[in-house]
């Protein structure tokens, strides 16, 4: 096959996800014009982060007033994972030194996931399943910023929630994936909680949450997110060494 | 207020990591760190669902209830628009009702 039958057989197996990503899009264009950011703005940073976790996560923070450093670092935190999934691509693909930052840029965990279980890993069908995305996700994005048009006055709707319902959207099937246990109902104590709990995913997502409601009313937003995303992992590390 | 540099800092500090594994592809993660990150995901989104239902500028005792609703949607339907529909749906029932 050559090169470009390759990248549309990726970009057309890819499309279903747009499903997906055109909702999410639509979501993020129009909280995002409710957090303030112009047109222009809001469409940009879907072509240049092209990240849905970090840009919701990073709208959430932008109407608070959060410091510049922090924006970045959390927008960097939510997507820990990209440098493993990059190290993958470079071992199993082997792109030139050319195609390097082309590939980089249209890098995403769907993308590659779609692209991988197309058979024989190629570098155009990584190219085209990243490339659809990509038009997915903007599209959404502009369809939910004219949607932000049409609506006068969002910010008092309370649109910002959208944001959290999306996060929410995003944790809870990552907590309910086999084996996920509650905590006990009524713990002695945090510790006792976090030996009750033979899963630790419940336990990390119970102690991020707990540090965020905590450090909300002490610290920027951004370093009360960083805080507790560390606090959470720290936590999740020791107890998944403790029942591994 | 402009919003364009955060927006560039913010892009350029994704695409860094994006780009990093291309050119590091011999960096080894030791697997203590490795144990760590993999629950970075949910720490996160439990720290910014937290942020959307605490944050002084946020916070309404109606949110906490719609985003308790949502959940139990979450949990049950797979796809993102009915967990968001959802819960707008109980806060604005809640809110403007």
């Amino acid at each position: 096959m050559t090169s470009t039958a390759l990248f549309w057989r990726g970009f057309l197996a890819m499309l279903p996800l747009w499903s997906g990503a055109i909702p999410s899009g639509i979501a993020f264009g129009v909280v995002a014009r409710a957090a303030g950011l112009s047109p222009l703005e809001s469409q940009l940073m879907s072509v240049v982060v092209f990240s849905s976790a970090a840009q919701l996560g990073a709208i959430a923070l932008v109407g608070a007033g959060e410091p510049l450093a922090l924006l970045v670092a959390t927008a960097m935190a939510l997507n820990v994972q990209l440098p493993l999934l990059g190290v993958t691509v470079q071992r199993l693909m082997r792109p030139s030194w050319p195609m390097r930052p082309l590939t980089a840029f249209f890098l995403t965990d769907g993308a590659f996931g779609v692209a991988a279980a197309r058979g024989p890993m190629r570098l155009p069908v990584l190219l085209g399943t990243g490339t659809c995305m990509f038009l997915g996700w903007n599209l959404g994005t502009a369809l939910g910023v004219l949607a932000g048009e049409l609506v006068p006055d969002v910010r008092r709707l309370g649109v910002d929630f959208v944001a959290t319902l999306a996060f929410l959207a995003v944790l809870i099937p990552l907590l309910k994936r086999r084996g996920g246990r509650m905590p006990r109902a009524i713990p002695l104590s945090l510790w006792e909680t976090v030996r009750a709990s033979a899963e630790p995913r419940w336990t990390v997502a119970l102690v991020a949450f707990l540090t965020t409601v905590f450090l909300a009313h002490w610290v920027p937003l951004g370093a009360a997110v960083l805080g507790a995303g560390l606090a959470g992992c720290g936590v999740g590390a020791l107890l998944d060494r403790s029942t591994a | 207020v402009s919003y364009l540099v955060p927006v560039l800092a913010m892009g350029a500090g994704v695409y860094g990591l994006r780009i990093i594994g291309f050119l590091l592809p011999a960096a080894v993660v030791p697997p203590a760190w490795e144990r760590a990150l993999a629950f970075v995901p949910i720490a996160l989104l439990s720290a910014l669902v937290a942020v959307g239902l605490a944050a002084p500028t946020q916070a309404e005792p109606v949110r906490w209830v719609a985003a308790a609703g949502a959940a139990v949607v979450a949990w049950r339907v797979r796809q993102m628009w009915a967990c968001i529909a959802s819960g707008m749906a109980i806060y604005w029932i809640l809110r403007f009702a």
